[in-house]
């Protein structure tokens, strides 16, 4: 199983929130880079958070994070066209993260997929939990997540992030009902994020084949019980009880 | 300083010749991105990245009328080619993936990696090689992200190293005279990679 920390960025600089708001400055998102360098980290994904932002500067920013990085990047956040994907990679990404615009446009993963392999697109959707049910809003249409997935599994692509936003930021732990719900109806590798609490959890999680990757924000992001800003990771035994080397 | 051979990196419009570029800049080498047989030719070492689909990368290889350039690289003994991810598998005779005729440099073809379940591909993170041998130290693990695997035919005398995914014996590394062919990411594997990198490189 991957451990992929995650970093949002506005303005050349990383945050990290909690359910999606209440960003803490983190530092410069290049310095960030380099730390993560020297842990030799599994993969970075990193997401724009801006609501409007320049996209020749954010090209600039994925060519100079990926010509500095020793490990794969995937980035998103405003990805809308083939155009602007394509660009991306080219620019040095590894993988292309698709939010909320699949939604609008089934084609577009099919279209990075037939240049670029399937292996290069993933796709992330942000869960809120109704009761007993889990679901998607897309602007204000609620849709259910059962559904979406199925219409999933017959695209060309790779990954399939499940990003629970209320559980972002908390470190009560990722919520297992929606693991276990997740992993039996989809057929795509299934990375999960929201909520990790420590490491314990992520040497558990690492024993259920179905989960490919956990994608960790605050854990990684704040240190120690003083919720101190400074990125981390997991140390070179941890790496090993996870990878399973 | 001793003398740093001159690198080309094919320039074919995808691919993560960026962070090859870096890595390799890193390691103080001189490198070109670029798609001019002119350039190509006075290259010592000539790469041709990954991150594409096979059948994308032969039209972009076609389109820019590169196959002979790149057949007559291969077969200058004193210089070397190296291919990584679907930069390797495109060496092949022929890939799956799109059904497309390759570049023939090794009798090779190349097969989507079969699994019982579907959330088992691609074979995506760290693997351990099998058969460390000379190019990898006790411990090296290397990035892949990849759905299909290269099978090269019996009667090739190749050196081969293998990981083991799922109980299968997958084709990491290969080199048959000057052609090298690396099907994970040493430029996204950590120092593990940048030493591999040298090692190849500089061998």
């Amino acid at each position: 199983m991957r451990i992929i920390p995650l970093l949002l960025h506005k303005n050349n600089n990383s945050f990290k929130g909690v359910n999606y708001q209440n960003h803490i400055y983190l530092g410069d998102i290049l310095n960030q880079i380099r730390i993560l360098n020297d842990y030799e980290v599994d993969e970075l994904v990193i997401l724009n958070i801006e609501n409007e932002f320049n996209k020749k500067e954010n090209l600039k920013l994925v060519n100079t994070l990926s010509f500095e990085s020793d490990f794969a990047i995937s980035i998103g956040g405003g990805v809308d066209n083939f155009g602007y994907a394509k660009k991306i990679l080219n620019n040095g990404a590894d993988k292309i993260i698709l939010n909320s615009t699949i939604f609008k446009n089934f084609k577009l993963v099919e279209q990075i997929s037939n240049v670029y392999g399937s292996q290069a697109v993933s796709i992330k959707l942000d869960v809120i939990r109704d009761g007993k049910k889990f679901l998607i809003f897309n602007k204000n249409e609620k849709i259910s997540l059962d559904d979406l997935i199925h219409s999933l599994n017959n695209l060309n692509f790779s990954e399939l992030i499940i990003s629970d936003v209320s559980r972002d930021g908390s470190m009560k732990g990722l919520d297992t009902e929606l693991v276990e719900y997740v992993t039996k109806i989809s057929k795509k590798l299934n990375l999960f994020s929201g909520g990790v609490k420590n490491f314990d959890e992520l040497k558990k999680l690492s024993t259920n084949k179905k989960i490919s990757g956990i994608i960790v924000g605050t854990f990684f992001s704040l240190y120690g019980n003083l919720k101190t800003p400074l990125i981390h990771y997991l140390n070179d035994q941890q790496k090993k009880q996870i990878r399973k080397i | 300083m001793s003398y740093k051979k001159k690198i080309c990196i094919l320039e074919l419009g995808v691919g993560n010749f960026v962070s090859i570029k870096g890595r390799i800049e890193k390691l103080e080498y001189k490198v070109m991105i670029s798609d001019k047989p002119k350039i190509i030719d006075n290259s010592d070492i000539l790469i041709i990245p990954g991150v594409g689909s096979a059948k994308f990368l032969m039209k972009k290889i076609h389109d820019k009328k590169l196959i002979l350039s790149i057949k007559k690289f291969s077969k200058n003994k004193t210089k070397k080619i190296i291919g990584f991810c679907a930069g390797m598998q495109i060496m092949s005779k022929y890939s799956e993936e799109g059904n497309v005729k390759c570049l023939s440099l090794i009798n090779s073809k190349v097969i989507k990696i079969k699994t019982k379940n579907s959330w088992e591909i691609p074979n995506i993170g760290f693997r351990t090689i099998l058969n460390k041998k000379k190019y990898f130290k006790d411990s090296s693990n290397f990035y892949f992200n990849h759905s299909f695997k290269m099978i090269v035919n019996k009667k090739i005398a190749a050196k081969k190293f293998y990981i083991n995914y799922l109980k299968q014996k997958i084709l990491a590394m290969f080199i048959y005279k000057n052609i090298y062919g690396i099907q994970f990411h040493p430029e996204r594997s950590g120092k593990n990679g940048l030493d591999l990198l040298n090692k190849v490189l500089d061998n």
